[in-house]
């Protein structure tokens, strides 16, 4: 098609051929803010709940075999000493996460960034979550199946993990294997996907 | 935020209402309740970031701003597969029968041409279709003016090419 005015008459003529849109109104705008503040009360909870939802079965599971076996000095201080290891991650982790969703633009006074800035701190923000959350994995997954398999092998098998090592590092394998599988497939839907796709946006901002 | 406040930011977006439905158009030209709902995010961000805006800037610019960054922010986190339809299946097939339906194909080709360019090119033309000046452009994008100027350039004549492809 051969543009007979060129794109700026074109759209001009769009323009002017437009009807005026419906003016927001003060009940429009309550009807968005509330609509709104349940939609990102929403995705936030879903991702803070599937990053601490392991943790939280931790803690019982080491709390109701503490409390289970009260007098038991081994198996109390397993527990303890398992809960030890996972509280410095679990409050790491929650600091990480209220830094994540607290946007730079929501800080009071804060100007509104241009869309390079914009892009430019949402990748860093993403990423050094990311940085975090593989260090996070690379310490407490594998301490957190240490845990359980030495747990359950001292509740459930006769002599433990000390009589029984082979069945308990075959057992502390596949539950490592197990957990490095949904761990990957997680960190390739929530972070390598999304900085991906920042990627190409500020490559397109920067090659021009 | 308060009343006064709530008021005048209601009468300046009012003003300068049609921004958000041009950002909405131009980046979801196929879905209409996804645009809806970027419709409603950009409202709810605007709202938001208002009581922080200082009148540094014009308030049009300060909406392209928000309006820009809150719809690209959209395509990233949207789940939702593109649909894939016409956008305006009437328009598109219509005969050229008489002068009003062949500017209606016009544009219609012309916004089927945005639709394909990358985000940051479709706001530079939104932009620059809007009588934004090159400093604006540069100002709400972040890049500089003369990059804003070479990529203009570049994009007009994508689009041409495009438009003369589909002839």
């Amino acid at each position: 098609m051969a543009l007979s005015n060129g794109i700026e008459n074109v759209w001009q003529e769009g323009k002017a051929r437009e009807a005026d849109p419906a003016p927001f109104t003060e009940k429009d705008l309550q009807a968005t803010i509330s609509s709104r503040v349940r939609k990102e009360f929403k995705t936030v909870s879903q991702f803070v709940w599937a990053a601490i939802v392991y943790q939280i079965i931790l803690y019982s599971f080491l709390t109701r075999t503490f409390i289970r076996h009260w007098g038991d000095m081994q198996i109390m201080l397993l527990c303890l000493a398992g809960g030890a290891c996972y509280i410095p991650l679990t409050v790491a982790l929650l600091r990480r996460v209220k830094t994540l969703y607290l946007r730079p633009s929501e800080a009071p006074g804060s100007p509104v960034l241009d869309v390079f800035h914009k892009v430019e701190g949402e990748y860093a923000r993403l990423a050094d979550f990311f940085q975090f959350k593989k260090r996070m994995d690379w310490i407490g997954v594998p301490v957190s199946c240490a845990i359980i398999v030495v747990v359950t092998f001292t509740l459930f098998v006769e002599g433990g993990v000390e009589r029984n090592p082979l069945a308990g590092l075959a057992f502390f394998t596949l539950w490592l294997g197990m957990s490095l599988i949904a761990i990957h497939a997680e960190n390739r839907k929530r972070f390598i996907l999304p900085l991906r796709n920042l990627e190409q946006v500020l490559d397109d901002l920067k090659n021009s | 935020m308060h009343a006064e406040p709530e008021t005048s930011f209601l009468a300046n977006l009012n003003q300068n209402i049609r921004i958000v439905h041009r950002v909405c158009h131009t980046y979801f030209p196929r879905d209409a309740m996804e645009r809806e709902d970027v419709f409603q995010d950009i409202m709810y961000q605007l709202w938001k970031s208002y009581p922080h805006f200082h009148w540094e800037s014009k308030f049009s610019t300060w909406m392209y701003k928000v309006a820009l960054n809150t719809a690209i922010t959209h395509i990233r986190r949207s789940t939702r597969a593109p649909r894939n339809t016409e956008l305006t299946e009437s328009v598109a097939h219509a005969p050229d029968i008489n002068e009003q339906v062949s500017r209606e194909e016009e544009l219609h080709r012309l916004h089927e041409a945005i639709a394909a360019l990358t985000d940051i090119d479709k706001a530079i033309i939104l932009l620059h279709l809007e009588d934004q000046n090159y400093d604006e452009i540069a100002s709400i994008t972040g890049l500089t003016r003369t990059n804003v100027s070479v990529r203009l350039v570049r994009i007009k004549r994508a689009l041409k090419d495009d438009l003369q492809g589909n002839q």
